[in-house]
């Protein structure tokens, strides 16, 4: 049976690059999960609670889902754009 | 039109699609085209965490217990923003060791253990299987309240199903067939399933749309956007509550529901299978970290909605929220949203099945059966040839007895649970695996002792706190124990153990089972001693990050021939594969196979990952230790192979940083060493220079002195034009050291400066009138233009007349000898006032407007001796003077004829006394 290079681990070794840990993406991604398990858990998290509305909408729902994707959004910005102008992946 | 048949034609139809994704992602892959290295489809693949619990139970959970639901998804998030840590470092793992299953993962950290890769399996196979039987459920559930159209009715009032017409159970056969044909296809299990993964990935893009068409419909369809859809809900109290608060269960519900989710994350074997085993790119990690959110916040975005409008729809109870996705487009006629909808939730179920199937069969295969059968000596007689076939038939097997029992399970408890309870209960039980996976892959001294102390006691309480009352809920047992605890005792009842009370029962099982589990692993691991084994993997999966691509340490020391390991190898992976490992093997590190040469270690360990690949890491250590004679690897070799390692990387790290600061140290001594050389010339051309200046005036000197005391009777009037001459050279000697002096303290900062806020205009007038009797004595024709207004300056008045006298007296050497003429002017701009001095002689070289401001430089050549006209050392001061006052002094051309000698002064703010 052939083996393609994308099922051999020993090719797969070779691709390798440095790893994400390397330069500022840990730090970055360190804080960002302090910071987001913060937002989402008590008692940060009470501060959206209430019956006030916001853009009509139910405060904690918006709160909630914007936090959400501020984070997704700050995932992005490290993954994608921190650390990319090393090296290119050898 | 949703008659029975039109329902299941659709469904078979869809079933029949998701056959031929998985054939077609084969057929490409088989072409060495695979989908696999595509990190979209790695991301979506992910999404099988999305099982018919999100699909149906979300909606049901918000409806009932409000936000409640939104913890689930946001604690994957939190896993992949440290995706460098754990994901990634997870799959690199477990690509360089060949890893199949997250058993086979744990097992291999620590030490390749035959009983904790066992211990992992049975956890799992008991911990997963309500799972599997909850999306069994989801789907006869589904099915059954779709064919009720247009009625709606819920299963529990329609009686119990024959099993022949009950369409859990043919799903499950199905399901089984796909994953025997797309999940068994290779004896290598650390493979890659590349249909399979398409497949899901097109489930995980199916059930997506789906969710999102019927929360479209309602939000703008059945409502006028969410904004409508909220005030409605705000008018009835018990909907409102729900939306307000994420406290509504509890806050500690809530944060132990993210706390679970994030351990689910990595710790479901199906999690485990999707996110790292078929990851064919560690690289694939750091996309999928924010994709893979992005679909859980679109997937969630409506759920609320859906819940709400369920709620509004059916004032009058009676309608599980369970079924609201179906039966809010059934209810407004909407036959063909509603058809859709249950597609999405099918595709959902059998996304989970398939992988979770799979991913169990792999386990129970490598890490139960195939090491027990091992032992087995009867066995090891009977099936002494090619065993592939076996390993196949094994894992096929399970896929259908997982299945099997699965729908079983499901037939037994009835409707008697909310579909988020048992998934829940799953979540817990895999919670179980994270203390031991986190720690192998963090903590150097986590000991396969501690892991399995742990493990056990933290699934343990699992099973007490948390299953064992479940069961006497559904009344297989008696529910006295419950109330008052087992044989009477108060603090062991289940829910409030040790009277710890008042948490609910999840967070209360998972604090316990956590505490116990976590507590154990820490306190057993530093209590016990590793073995070698083990001690060599800790450094092999904990420092997975500190040096990526190294290939695996060899350990292997005993002796085994070429031909044994071959025998071994054809055993397991059939003859064709060994064959080609082998060759592959031999040709890469150019050596022949003779099967009677003793084998390297290196191909005893290339040996033992190709069959790691196969059984399991645990089974693949004990098959080829069973033909190497001799130890496996002694404490003494181990010790000396991880000492030298370390050794080694640590001294030539220190080499590398002791080299790099040699290397600044000799930049900065070569640079001062140039800094010096030119030190030294410009002291020696200075000397050279004075010596030069000195002596044309003491020549002159010396020859009148000579001519006077020779002939004393010289006429009277030669005589005086003799001591005239030694007079005029004295004085242009003393000038001479004088400015010398004067330049030497302004350069070196000791000279006084009286600065002062002086008028312009006057001070170039008074200069002017200094130097107009030079100008008249060379004939030359001197004018001043100065406009009026001319702003105040701060400077020192003396040096500045300095300055423009010996400007004026430069300009009047060496302008026109016949029609000399020298103009002095001045105007303001841009926050300067320039001054110029502009003469029409022969004008300034080129090349010499630059050095003409150095000392000993004068203009016209470097004919030292034939200057009479100056020290060399005016202009000197001038730069120094007016860069000391903050301006600046260059020379330009004139436009015609001549030179421009100019300088620029700061304008002081306040000019003094108009």
């Amino acid at each position: 049976m052939a083996k393609e290079p994308a099922n051999d681990p020993d090719q797969r070794r070779a691709e390798d690059a440095p790893g994400g840990g390397t330069g500022k993406t840990g730090p970055l991604s360190v804080s960002l999960f302090l910071f987001a398990t913060m937002m989402f858990l008590p008692p940060l998290v009470m501060l959206g609670e209430g019956d006030a509305d916001l853009f009509g909408l139910p405060r904690i729902y918006v709160v909630l889902f914007a936090v959400w994707i501020a984070v997704v959004g700050m995932i992005y910005l490290i993954a994608e754009r921190v650390d990319r102008s090393g090296p290119p992946e050898a | 039109m949703l008659q029975g048949w039109v329902i299941f034609i659709t469904s078979v139809a869809y079933l029949g699609l998701l056959f031929a994704i998985a054939f077609w992602g084969d057929k490409r892959a088989d072409a060495g085209r695979s989908m696999l290295n595509n990190p979209y489809i790695y991301a979506l693949s992910m999404a099988v965490y999305c099982t018919s619990w999100t699909f149906y139970g979300s909606v049901g959970r918000a409806a009932t217990s409000g936000l409640d639901f939104l913890p689930i998804y946001l604690g994957p998030t939190l896993v992949l923003v440290l995706w460098p840590y754990v994901l990634e470092k997870m799959v690199r793992i477990s690509a360089e060791n060949r890893i199949t299953s997250i058993a086979d993962f744990i097992a291999s950290r620590y030490g390749k253990s035959l009983y904790l890769g066992g211990i992992v399996t049975v956890i799992a196979v008991f911990g997963i299987l309500p799972y599997i039987a909850l999306q069994l459920k989801a789907v006869s559930t589904s099915f059954s309240v779709l064919i009720q159209y247009p009625e709606i009715v819920m299963p529990r009032h329609l009686g119990r199903v024959p099993l022949f017409q009950d369409t859990a159970f043919f799903v499950a056969l199905i399901m089984a067939l796909f994953s025997i044909l797309f999940g068994t296809r290779h004896i290598d299990a650390s493979e890659h399933h590349e249909g399979m993964v398409v497949a899901i990935a097109f489930e995980s893009v199916i059930k997506l749309a789906a969710f999102l068409a019927v929360g479209l419909y309602v939000t703008f369809g059945l409502y006028e956007g969410f904004g409508d859809l909220f005030t409605q809900a705000n008018h009835i109290p018990h909907i409102s509550e729900l939306f307000h608060s994420v406290g509504s269960q509890g806050y500690a519900q809530w944060s132990t529901l993210m706390v679970l989710s994030m351990f689910a994350f990595i710790c479901l074997p199906r999690q485990f299978q999707v996110g790292v085993v078929e990851n064919v790119n560690p690289g694939h990690v750091r996309k999928a970290a924010w994709l893979f959110p992005l679909y859980l916040i679109l997937i969630n975005i409506f759920v609320l909605p859906i819940a709400i409008s369920g709620l509004l729809q059916f004032p009058e109870g009676g309608v599980d929220a369970d079924t609201f996705v179906l039966t809010v487009s059934m209810v407004n006629e909407q036959e063909g949203l509603a058809l859709f909808a249950y597609i999405g939730g099918l595709s959902a179920a059998t996304g989970m099945l398939i992988v979770a199937t799979i991913a169990l069969s792999t386990m129970v295969c490598n890490d139960l059966v195939v090491p027990v059968l091992l032992r087995v000596r009867w066995f090891q007689s009977r099936f002494a040839g090619d065993l592939s076939a076996f390993l196949l038939f094994v894992r096929r097997s399970a896929i259908l007895l997982v299945l099997l029992l699965a729908y079983t399970y499901m037939r037994l408890i009835g409707e008697s649970y909310a579909l988020v309870t048992i998934g829940l209960v799953s979540f817990a039980a895999a919670a179980q695996f994270a203390p031991a996976l986190m720690g192998g892959i963090f903590w150097k001294g986590a000991t396969r002792a501690g892991a399995m102390t742990g493990l056990t006691l933290g699934t343990l309480v699992w099973l007490y706190t948390l299953v064992l009352p479940s069961f006497a809920r559904s009344g297989w047992l008696p529910t006295e124990f419950i109330e008052f605890g087992p044989f009477g005792i108060e603090f062991l009842k289940p829910y409030a153990l040790f009277g710890l009370d008042g948490a609910d029962e999840l967070s209360h099982s998972l604090f316990w089972s956590m505490l116990v589990n976590i507590g154990a692993f820490i306190w057993v691991s530093l209590l016990s001693r590793p073995s070698d084994l083990e001690q060599l993997q800790a450094g092999e999966f904990v420092q997975k990050l500190d040096s990526p691509g190294a290939e695996p340490v060899t350990v292997w020391r005993g002796s085994a021939s070429i031909g044994e390991l071959q025998g071994v190898l054809r055993r397991f992976l059939g003859n064709v594969r060994a064959r080609n490992a082998l060759n592959d093997f031999a040709q890469r590190h150019d050596m022949a196979l003779d099967p009677h040469a003793e084998a390297t270690p290196a191909l005893v360990s290339f040996a033992e990952r190709q069959l790691a690949g196969a059984i399991g890491a645990a089974s693949a250590q004990t098959m080829v230790a069973s033909v190497t004679k001799g130890e496996v690897v002694s404490t003494e070799d181990l010790m000396r192979i991880l000492d030298e390692t370390s050794q080694v990387i640590e001294y030539s790290h220190e080499l590398e940083e002791k080299s790099h600061a040699l290397e600044e140290t000799t930049a900065e001594l070569r640079a001062a060493n140039e800094r010096l050389k030119e030190l030294d010339r410009l002291k020696d051309n200075f000397i050279t220079t004075v010596g030069h200046e000195f002596r044309t005036p003491l020549t002159s000197i010396r020859a009148a002195g000579e001519i006077l005391s020779d002939n004393p009777d010289l006429p009277e009037f030669e005589r005086d034009r003799f001591y005239s001459v030694v007079v005029a050279e004295t004085q242009r000697l003393t000038r001479l050291i004088d400015q010398l002096l004067d330049l030497s303290k302004m350069e070196a900062g000791n000279l006084e400066w009286k600065m002062e806020p002086l008028d312009l205009g006057d001070t170039i007038a008074a200069a002017v009138a200094a130097a107009s009797p030079l100008a008249q004595a060379e004939g030359v024709k001197m004018e001043a233009d100065l406009p009026d207004g001319l702003p105040g300056v701060f400077a020192d008045r003396d040096r500045l007349i300095q300055v423009l006298v010996n400007l004026i007296s430069n300009a009047v050497k060496f302008c026109d000898p016949d029609h000399g003429e020298v103009r002095i002017s001045a105007r303001v701009s841009g926050g300067v006032v320039a001054v110029d001095v502009a003469d029409n002689g022969p004008g300034v070289a080129a090349d010499e407007q630059e050095t003409i401001f150095e000392r000993f430089q004068q203009g016209g050549g470097e004919t030292l001796t034939n200057k009479p006209k100056g020290t060399g050392l005016g202009l000197a001061i001038c730069r120094e003077i007016v860069e000391r006052f903050g301006g600046r002094i260059w020379v330009e051309p004139a436009a015609d004829h001549g030179s421009v000698f100019r300088f620029t002064l700061p304008i002081m703010e306040i000019a003094p006394t108009a």
